[in-house]
């Protein structure tokens, strides 16, 4: 009795105008971690033709030349005067409030009693996800779409496809049987080509194949999917696609959500992750309950599995703690959120250490929240994410043993 | 046609395309805008098949010679209309005539050509130079190699302009009027008032001429040059185009020109036309795209720059207009002065009063006639009413006040160029300061090393050398020995050969007790690996007496860090580099740069033979420098964040300097601080440059153009703009600013020549002072406009009021002129040189666009007449009760009215506080009421003059009713006060 639906997801490239936004804000917060692992940061910004806004609030012993690592960030995407966006000329405007440190009080020490200490700053509902569609436990639609987007920039950086622009979207629609996937329905991948008749822009034939050939053929190997008789491939659908990126639209940081999470597949938190220090409980609640999600997986105890997480204000410990399996747990879900409540210590701090995220910028040499901000921050098997490691799933199995 | 052409598809009118190859056509919007002709030269400049264009923004036609083989008319005309800002014209069809060369001629694009190819462009070989037949042709086609000096004001001409202004054409009128009316008498001190006007202004403004013109450089610049094989001196102004020039250290650029080639590190300080404190590189071989900027041109150098280090060998490429600075000159020469805001007001109320006295005349003549009063009489005090309620002492006291505020100023070394000027100054919302000469010292020196990890050892006054650190010692021997700066003997103490930053090592060195001559002769110099492209480091390789030889790094601290694998520990051991020392090391280059710090890097090797000499470096620390803040600069921004007054700083340099420099200076509104580093400010809307201007506090990385550009945003928005500026760079800003403010003593002439305000000793509080002038002297006009307004319309009122009441009209024609004489001019005076009130810099700019006589304004005016009015009338009728109507009653109101309006005068010192408070520091306020209320009493008493005004003596009770008519509204104005006094600190408490 199991209905076949159709459930999409979208994904977009390093380029997109939204993304370079993301990108940039995080790159201030990895600046500032980098330098002072106690700083506490947060980034908005904004980018329009030639233009990119960046307020900046800190709370840090050193400063960042905010300005100067956005033009890097555009520069590293591949922004140059031919695509319309000169990281050397487009003029960055920053707005900077500064206010004292205060000496490392967000800083996690080893004494346990200090994890209370430190509670919820701010209000926050955070949703986690885990499944075993793919290996690295994401919904097949994103994980597929983050793939053709990662694709889109390395035949770019590569320049196997050297026309194409760092702008770019890709959308797939994948068959399920209830909430098995069972075959690829539709691909959709719109990028921008470079200007001036010389590559086969404009979504002609050759455009088609190369990206067939040089990108849909390579993702849907490595992932062991065939690409099924019914289903579809278009390539920029809306026609020729040769301004793109912030002279086209403009971007925002924040506005990718549902491509950084679940692509729609799971219920996510309304807060951004992008630009905020981990001190903000919507993107450390969101790291952690990811992290519980993927183990309760792992331990074999459902094959998939939301979980929902709500911190208060003055809090340390969260408010509620709840699972939903969809049918697949092997206990009911009630006694899986006793498991969660037993085994893993939600407290902000207590994440905060376990996942070092304080110090994570330094040793990554200043480059660590900046590679979440494009392709998701979660199933990022490439990175060496803290979240992503299924180390307590003999705990929690163990936890639900006894409870059982 | 492409989306980026806009909605506006623009046809523009072909002139002229008889000739294959040469287009003219006419562009509408390219008359008066330089801006669009620069775009147009810009875009038709990056065109390869186009030969030359011209753009003439004074004819508004488009001249271009293009390749016909390879472009069509039409592909032409269609990239000129897509140039943001063209629009059609509908055109006359005849071809016009040669067009004379404008300031903005062609721009050809030498930077992007080879050496050979501009040379043969120029006709010229470079180890020959020109030969002086050709030198001397070309001078007479080309002009000599000079901007055109602005001709020194003559005497007439400034005796003509303090002349022929509206005060003293108001002035002039008012005397005719009297002369008309038969007040001889009147006429003569109007004419006196005239006279003693023009010669203080005539006095103060050629003072400043004598001092502007003093300021001049008299020295005449002279250039050395390869003519026939041989090198010359010749007077800078006679280079011509193709002229080959020697460039030598320390001496100005003589002309424009593209390098041919250059010796070790020639580098060439282009503040003056880039805003760029730090010297630029020069490079002969160095290509660059035609659209590059000029402060990235590097195998250019241009007029008015100066060589700070290296020679080299240019061939000029344009001389005189046809230079950058030239050039700068022209768009200098198309902006346009606004007029001053008093200017507006005076003509706002000289019309306005004329209308209103004349019908308020009428009002009263029609009355008396109603009354039956004879038409001849009626007519000659209706006359004898206007004169006296005209203001003519009005423009008097505007003009006064300004004059007396530019003679103060220039006692506290601002010289003022324009009366109106110091208005302005009183009206400014937003000061514009040019970070580098104005708020900084332009001066490099060592403020701070960070050594081992970022331990801060030692500040700029370090202790002498033997008692430090070897550290220390290590870090000076790298910066004195990966170095090509030299110290040479000046006329006040060492100056620096060669860029500012090395210069300020060596002077670091020298103040920490180390000779860098004896460091350098123990280490002899092997090689040198200089910066170069995508490498922001140096390296010199040195033999040393005992053992290997010693190579010295600096440079970038990230790039130099990153070849380095140990560090230098206290002594002298070496440590390797952990992840964690080298984020310490970073964090202190963070630290070092938030204090607005220029921070190098410094690392050594001793290599062994073979080893890459400049990897595995031993890092031996930061070096910091800043660019001095000038003393007292942090008390005149506070101040005017007080008065209200937004401050921007415009800087050529890169964000995180100009952001650490701003928060030093503490530009910070509510804890926040914007900035903008924009390098392409055309490229924004003119929506979005005024949103920007209206928001920002710091303009990072701007160059001449965009001052020119964020000057005008801002006052497109409504703000009235100071702007200061030492620079040639700054020259079409200081212009169109509101007030233009120029440094005298370090700036260039173009800036002082432009200046509104010239401070003459670089003094930024000067300004202050000079706003602060400016406000008082705004308020004080108000004061004595109120005050004359209130007298004059009393006087009415008393007429219109007696006439309706239907008693005889009390004052007669004398009577009136007499009262004019006394209160119109000498009290109104005293008010225009009342001293600063104590709150005057601490609340916001008044509206420039707000009238003097606002509604409220003249409500109160209206009030204070009444007052007058009631009190003068109030007398009369207690006169005329116990005396009857006739002389008796009409002497009383003939005192009071003339008493109360003296005693007015005190009333109108301030809004708030009272009447009487500091009244010693205005001691003319006292000698004018202590003399006209004298000559009031000699016109009751003194019996030639009791008969010339027709006055009755009076008696002693009419004395005490007098006394009590006058000081009625005085009174009853300081009880209002004090009430609303206790009122709002009631309030506050």
């Amino acid at each position: 009795v199991n209905r076949r639906t159709v459930f999409t997801s979208e994904s977009v490239t390093r380029g997109h105008p939204d993304k370079i936004c993301d990108q940039i804000s995080d790159a201030v917060v990895d600046g500032f971690l980098y330098l002072d692992p106690a700083a506490q940061v947060s980034a908005e910004c904004a980018v329009a033709t030639g233009l990119v806004f960046l307020a900046v609030t800190s709370r840090a012993a050193v400063n960042v030349d905010a300005a100067e690592v956005a033009r890097k960030v555009i520069r590293d995407i591949g922004y140059t005067e031919a695509q319309g966006f000169d990281p050397e000329n487009a003029s960055v405007i920053t707005s900077l409030a500064q206010r004292p440190p205060h000496g490392g009080r967000s800083l996690v020490t080893d004494a346990g009693d200090e994890l209370d200490a430190m509670v919820a700053s701010d209000q926050a509902s955070v949703f986690g996800y885990a499944c075993t569609h793919t290996p690295e436990r994401m919904p097949l639609p994103l994980a597929l779409a983050h793939r053709l987007a990662r694709r889109l920039d390395e035949v770019r950086r590569t320049r196997a496809l050297s026309y194409l622009g760092p702008d770019g979207k890709t959308l797939v629609a994948v068959e399920f049987e209830g909430r098995r996937p069972v075959g690829l329905h539709t691909v959709v991948i719109s990028v921008q080509t470079t200007a001036g008749g010389k590559g086969p822009g404009g979504g002609g034939r050759q455009l088609e194949g190369d990206i067939q050939q040089a990108v849909l053929g390579p993702v849907l190997d490595e992932a062991g999917i065939d690409f099924g008789r019914t289903a579809r491939l278009f390539v920029n659908p809306g026609g020729s696609f040769e301004v793109g990126g912030p002279r086209r639209d403009a971007g925002l940081t924040g506005r990718k959500n549902t491509v950084d999470t679940y692509g729609g597949y799971s219920r996510h938190g309304g807060g951004a992750l992008s630009g905020k220090d981990p001190d903000h409980i919507d993107r450390l609640g969101a790291y952690a309950a990811r992290h519980v999600a993927i183990n309760l997986v792992a331990a074999g105890l459902c094959a998939e599995c939301e979980l929902h997480l709500a911190y208060a204000i003055g809090q340390a410990h969260p408010l509620t703690v709840s699972v939903q399996t969809f049918g697949t747990g092997v206990v009911p879900d009630e006694a899986l959120a006793r498991v969660v409540e037993e085994t893993m210590d939600l407290r902000p701090a207590a994440i905060l250490k376990q996942f070092r995220l304080r110090e994570l910028p330094g040793e990554h040499e200043g480059r660590f929240f900046e590679r979440l901000a494009a392709y998701g921050h979660f199933g990022r098997r490439d990175l060496d994410v803290p979240w992503e490691g299924e180390e307590q799933r003999r705990e929690v199995a163990r936890a639900a043993r006894q409870l059982a | 046609v492409t989306a980026a052409s806009g909605a506006r598809a623009p046809s523009i009118t072909l002139v002229s395309v008889a000739v294959p190859g040469r287009l003219r056509v006419r562009v509408e919007g390219l008359r008066r805008s330089p801006s669009l002709a620069r775009r147009i030269l810009e875009r038709l400049g990056s065109l390869a098949f186009v030969g030359t264009a011209r753009a003439n923004p004074v004819t508004g036609s488009v001249l271009v010679f293009f390749d016909v083989t390879r472009m069509t008319v039409d592909q032409v005309v269609a990239e000129i209309a897509r140039c943001r800002g063209a629009v059609v014209i509908s055109g006359n069809g005849q071809p016009a005539a040669e067009m004379p060369a404008s300031g903005l001629s062609p721009r050809t694009a030498w930077h992007a050509m080879e050496v050979e190819t501009v040379a043969a462009h120029l006709e010229v070989i470079p180890d020959q130079g020109l030969t002086a037949e050709e030198a001397a042709r070309r001078l007479d086609a080309h002009g000599p190699n000079a901007l055109p000096a602005p001709e020194p004001k003559s005497a007439l001409a400034i005796l003509v302009d303090q002349v022929a202004t509206l005060p003293v054409a108001l002035l002039a009128g008012a005397a005719a009027v009297s002369l008309l009316g038969g007040a001889a008498f009147d006429a003569l001190v109007i004419a006196g008032v005239v006279a003693v006007n023009t010669a203080v202004g005539y006095v103060t403004e050629s003072r400043v001429e004598r001092i502007l013109t003093s300021l001049q450089r008299l020295a005449v610049p002279t250039a050395l040059v390869r003519r026939d094989r041989r090198e010359f001196l010749v007077p800078a102004a006679a280079l011509v185009p193709g002229d080959v020039v020697l460039l030598r250290a320390g001496h100005e650029v003589p002309a424009d020109g593209r390098l041919v080639e250059e010796g070790a590190e020639l580098s060439v300080n282009e503040s003056l036309l880039t805003g760029e404190s730090l010297p630029a590189a020069k490079r002969a071989r160095v290509m660059h795209p035609a659209a590059t900027p000029l402060a990235d041109r590097a195998n250019m150098v241009f007029a008015g720059t100066v060589v700070s280090d290296g020679a080299g060998l240019a061939i000029v490429t344009g001389t005189g207009r046809n230079s950058e600075v030239g050039q700068i000159r022209a768009l200098i020469a198309e902006a346009v002065a606004p007029p001053t805001a008093l200017e507006t007001h005076l003509a706002q109320m000289g019309r306005m009063l004329v209308g209103v006295t004349a019908a308020l005349c009428g009002v009263a003549f029609g009355l008396g006639l109603w009354r039956r009063v004879s038409f001849l009489e009626m007519a000659r005090t209706t006359i004898a009413l206007g004169v006296a309620a005209v203001p003519e002492g009005l423009p008097a006291v505007a003009t006064t006040t300004l004059a007396l505020g530019m003679h103060r100023m220039l006692q506290r070394r601002a010289l003022v160029r324009r009366l109106q000027v110091i208005e302005s100054l009183g009206a400014a919302t937003v000061i514009c300061m040019d970070k580098t000469g104005t708020l900084t010292e332009n001066r490099m020196t060592v403020r701070g090393w960070a050594l081992e990890n970022g331990l801060v050892v030692a500040d700029g006054e370090g202790a002498p050398v033997a008692e430090r650190d070897p550290r220390l010692s290590r870090a000076l021997a790298i910066a004195v020995l990966c170095n090509e700066a030299e110290l040479v003997a000046g006329d006040d103490g060492p100056r620096v050969r060669g860029s500012a930053t090395e210069g300020a090592l060596l002077e670091a060195a020298r103040r920490h007790g180390l000779d860098y001559r004896e460091i350098r002769n123990a280490f002899p110099l092997l090689s040198v690996w200089p910066r170069a492209e995508g490498q922001n480091w140096m390296a010199t390789r040195h033999r040393s007496a005992d053992g290997p030889d010693f190579v010295a790094v600096k440079g970038a601290p990230e790039e130099v860090l990153r070849r380095a694998s140990h560090l230098l520990g206290p002594n002298g051991h070496r440590r390797r580099l952990t992840p964690k020392m080298r984020r310490e090391i970073l964090a202190a280059n963070a630290r070092m740069t938030d204090r607005a710090m220029r921070v190098l890097g410094l690392a050594f090797s001793e290599p062994a033979d073979g080893a890459c000499p400049h990897d595995d470096l031993v890092w031996a620390g930061l070096v910091g420098m800043a660019d001095p803040i000038r003393p007292g600069v942090h008390e005149v921004i506070a101040a005017c964040q007080r008065a209200g007054l937004r401050i921007i700083m415009l800087t050529g340099d890169q964000g995180g300097t100009a952001i650490a420099v701003g928060r030093a200076l503490g530009l910070e509104r509510n804890g926040n601080l914007r900035v903008a580093e924009a390098t392409q400010l055309s490229a924004l809307t003119p929506e979005a440059l005024r949103g920007l201007a209206g928001e920002v506090d710091i303009f990072a990385r701007v160059s001449p153009a965009h001052k020119y550009q964020i000057v005008k945003a801002l006052q497109a928005s409504g703000e009235v703009v100071a702007m200061t500026g030492d620079g040639i760079n700054d020259g079409p800003a200081l212009r169109v600013a509101d007030i233009g403010v120029a440094m005298g003593a370090s700036g260039t002439d173009v800036a002082r020549d432009l200046g509104d305000v010239v401070l003459l000793d670089d003094n930024l509080s000067s300004l202050v002072d000079a706003i602060e002038q400016g406000r008082t002297t705004h308020a004080n006009v108000r004061k004595a406009v109120k005050f004359l307004l209130a007298t004059n319309l009393s006087e009415i009122l008393v007429t219109i009021g007696a006439i309706a009441l239907g008693v005889a009209r009390p004052l007669s024609a004398v009577q009136f002129l007499w009262i004019n004489l006394l209160s119109d001019v000498l009290p109104a005076l005293a008010l225009a040189v009342e001293p600063p009130e104590r709150d005057v810099m601490l609340h916001e700019p008044r509206d420039r666009e707000e009238s003097l006589l606002s509604p409220r304004t003249l409500l109160s005016v209206g009030g204070e007449a009444s007052l007058l009015a009631a009190a003068t009338l109030g007398a009369y009728g207690v006169a005329a009760a116990r005396h009857g109507i006739g002389g008796q009653a009409s002497t009383v109101a003939f005192a009071t009215l003339t008493a109360s309006q003296l005693l007015h005068a005190l009333s109108c010192r301030s809004e708030g506080r009272s009447a009487l408070a500091g009244l010693r520091e205005n001691p003319l306020m006292m000698g004018a009421l202590g003399g006209t209320l004298g000559l009031q009493m000699a016109s009751l008493t003194v019996p030639l003059l009791r008969r010339l005004l027709g006055t009755t003596p009076l008696a002693p009770g009419d004395w005490a009713l007098v006394a009590a008519g006058a000081a009625a509204p005085l009174v009853a104005q300081e009880m209002a006060r004090a009430a609303r006094r206790r009122g709002r600190g009631g309030g506050a408490a």
